[in-house]
């Protein structure tokens, strides 16, 4: 099961952050396709934040496919995201590549930058779910 | 304490004022319990024949003449105290029951339930009057225990003086229902404990020392009349024990004047006739048997008043909230 | 159970010489969680205690729950700001009190469960407890009556940031569970943004923004540009700054803006600022959300 952390001072749509983390969660393979995501009464519980917010964020999941609501029931994974579990060789390639950086004499920063710098150029036109509502692609 | 019978807004009203309903109903007690010690004490220690002769102490009883003696003081001050009783509790009904609850703000808590704000007044208006007739019944029932017949036979103990009339009849039932009923209005109508509580203590004993003064005026005059001389001008043949209202002398003609204002020269500003001889004497009074009929009177008139002041509370509180 | 929690319609309330409302009207959808925001003094409680019932409107009209405020009393739960108790009552006594005057509605399981989470010994008297304590029995309270609609005047105030933080998500579990409409008022708005999807700006005794959040915040637009502010006439100008050789402003566009602006959506924080500091701004409610105009109608 996954527990949202709401960072007020993020700047990103409370929604979003919901949506982020899920997603986040698939491409670790924290969720799987049947696992159960909370609901909206367990997270509103912990986060304190407005009902309706999830239930957005969950209408979001839903849209893209991720997720499946079973009336009831509660909502359920319907795929994976990605295919970087959280042991697979792609990370092990990241963790060497980090090694070698802070080795060369970068600080964590200038890995961010760097990493954040070929992220958004090998993704810059294919995420396009910053819709109408207020937050910043991160 | 259990108090399995009560629900609703009254078991809050009694749960909140545990401390002082326990506490008078300890009071009551204690009164009762020395009233029939001091009954029981009267019987196991009459007055003995040399008691308070010349040259004897007369302190044969705890300092005083008798036991027989320290019950008829406390008869004549437990009546004067009972009059106190309806002013002590109209003073509570107003502050600690109702002007607190307002003055706090915690009624903003009990008009918010599911529970109306009419029904939260009638249940503190049912319940203080029925604590409040219970006790001053329990109260009267003591002195009645203690009393034993002396009011007919002690001077300072006579049916119509003020106290002893209220305390023997249902006036001060009324009297404790009224003070209720006011409480609730000035308490509501003033939100501020202590001057509720003071004006509620002054307006009862206004109208208990104002209707005592006219009770007697409610109900028409028994007279007794009689030949007189001015050697010999005193009353004779009237009731015992009745209670006289005015008393005099008439001439000839039969016009009522004063002799001590007359005779031997008129007063000025007395009213005396032009002819002072004195043929007869005269009595208004209201024998023994009036009393139940002012007491009637009298009871109806503060029910009335009870009455419209619970009304009053009622519109007032009607008017404030939704 | 109607789609409306409450509609008010040129509701006006006056303390002696102070006027507290000046005719707010505004429609507030069930299910909602909204925020009553403003500066002190500016009417919410007020308009809170008139929705509990506590208090007569001086004229306008008030629906809650379809029906009169006094009808509605047994479906509402209130806790005014101060936290009314019985100072006298142990906090057992007080949930007690709860089940005696809510015959048929109180839950004893949902207060036992609001007081759980502060560590309270059920028989402390009410006067001994902190500030925070005392909200969370009130609180308890409030929720143990099972409301349809529950009215907080400013909840949060008296709690630290843990108890802040467990409690908002304890009503928040309610609303969900149960659909319940939740009002609650505060001068901060930082503290009721993440819980609440409806606004209610009030200030100086009259509605200034009503609505969604989201459709609040869409409606209006921060606009920068190095172009003079008689350009931005054809739009609503909420507030408006010289910024060097330009103009920065808060508007509501009434059209496209067209070219050379720098358009950004305003944060909510950023939206109840600029309308408080320019009270002289048009007051905008929310299609859904307005009463219409009718008849003049006295209470």
């Amino acid at each position: 099961m996954v527990e949202y952390r709401i960072d007020r001072r993020s700047g990103v749509a409370t929604y979003l952050q919901i949506v982020q983390q899920t997603r986040q969660a698939l491409r670790l393979g924290l969720l799987e396709p049947g696992d159960k995501l909370p609901t909206a009464r367990e997270v509103v519980e912990a986060t304190a934040i407005n009902p309706n917010t999830v239930l957005k964020a969950y209408r979001e999941l839903e849209r893209e496919g991720l997720v499946e609501a079973r009336r009831g029931l509660g909502t359920f994974v319907r795929k994976s995201l990605g295919s970087a579990p959280a042991d697979s060789p792609l990370r092990g390639e990241l963790a060497e590549w980090t090694a070698r950086a802070r080795a060369a004499g970068l600080e964590k920063d200038d890995v961010a930058a760097l990493f954040g710098a070929v992220l958004e150029e090998q993704f810059a036109p294919v995420e396009t779910h910053t819709t109408s509502t207020q937050g910043d692609p991160v | 304490m259990s108090l399995p019978t009560l629900r609703g807004p009254r078991w809050v009203d009694v749960r909140v004022h545990r401390t002082a309903l326990l506490t008078a109903g300890a009071v009551i007690a204690l009164a009762v319990a020395y009233t029939a010690w001091l009954r029981w004490a009267a019987s196991a220690y009459p007055e003995t024949a040399d008691n308070c002769v010349v040259g004897k102490p007369c302190d044969s009883f705890l300092g005083f003449a008798s036991a027989r003696d320290l019950l008829h003081i406390s008869l004549e001050q437990g009546t004067l105290g009972l009059l106190l009783v309806p002013l002590l509790i109209g003073a509570f009904v107003a502050g600690p029951l109702v002007a607190r609850e307002l003055e706090s703000g915690v009624h903003k808590l009990s008009w918010t339930q599911s529970v109306s704000p009419a029904r939260w007044l009638a249940a503190k208006l049912t319940t203080a009057a029925g604590f409040a007739a219970g006790g001053t019944l329990v109260l009267m029932a003591a002195l009645r225990l203690g009393e034993s017949g002396m009011i007919a036979g002690r001077w300072n103990l006579h049916w119509a003086d003020r106290g002893v009339y209220e305390a023997t009849g249902p006036v001060l039932v009324a009297y404790s229902l009224l003070a209720v009923a006011l409480g609730t209005l000035i308490g509501l109508a003033v939100r501020r404990t202590l001057l509720a509580m003071a004006a509620t203590g002054a307006v009862t004993g206004l109208l208990l020392w104002n209707l005592g003064n006219i009770r007697w005026h409610l109900l028409p005059v028994d007279t007794a009349t009689g030949p007189a001389t001015e050697e010999n001008s005193f009353p004779t043949r009237f009731p015992y024990g009745s209670f006289s209202m005015d008393q005099g002398v008439t001439n000839a003609a039969g016009v009522r004047f004063q002799e001590y204002e007359c005779l031997p020269k008129p007063q000025t500003g007395a009213a005396c006739p032009a002819d002072t001889t004195i043929t007869g004497w005269y009595m208004d009074y209201h024998p023994r048997s009036h009393f139940w009929y002012t007491q009637l009177i009298e009871t109806g008139i503060v029910l009335v008043l009870t009455a419209a002041a619970t009304y009053a509370a009622f519109r007032l509180l009607r008017r404030r909230t939704a | 159970m109607t789609d409306t929690a409450i509609e008010a319609y040129a509701l006006t309330k006056r303390f002696g010489r102070r006027q507290a409302l000046r005719g707010c009207s505004f429609r507030l959808p069930a299910g909602r969680v909204c925020a009553v925001v403003g500066p002190n003094g500016a009417g919410k409680s007020t308009l809170l205690s008139l929705v509990a019932g506590l208090d007569r409107p001086g004229g306008g009209t008030l629906t809650v729950l379809g029906t009169s405020p006094a009808e509605a009393r047994a479906r509402v739960a209130y806790v005014a700001q101060d936290k009314p108790l019985h100072p006298r009552l142990s906090i057992a006594d007080t949930l007690r009190l709860g089940a005696e005057l809510n015959p048929g509605r109180w839950d004893m399981a949902v207060a036992e469960r609001v007081l759980a989470g502060g560590a309270l010994d059920p028989g402390a008297r009410v006067r001994t407890l902190s500030g925070g304590q005392r909200t969370r029995v009130a609180l308890a309270l409030a929720l143990g009556k099972r409301a349809e609609l529950l009215l907080l005047d400013e909840p949060m105030a008296d709690l630290d940031p843990l108890a802040r933080h467990q409690l908002m998500g304890t009503l928040m579990a309610e609303a969900a569970e149960h659909g319940t409409t939740v009002v609650m008022s505060s001068h901060i708005v930082g503290e009721l943004a993440d819980a609440c999807d409806h606004l209610l700006l009030v200030s100086d005794g009259q509605v200034r923004l009503g609505g969604g959040i989201d459709d609040l915040v869409t409606a209006h637009a921060l606009v920068t540009g190095a172009r003079p502010a008689a350009d931005l006439a054809p739009h609503t100008v909420i507030e408006s700054r010289a910024t060097g050789r330009g103009v920065t402003a808060l508007i509501r566009p009434e059209g496209p803006l067209g070219g050379g602006w720098d358009v950004e959506e305003p944060s909510l924080e950023e939206l109840l600022l600029a309308h408080l500091r320019s009270p002289d701004a048009p007051p905008l409610i929310t299609p859904g959300t307005s009463v219409p105009a009718r008849p003049e109608v006295t209470a």
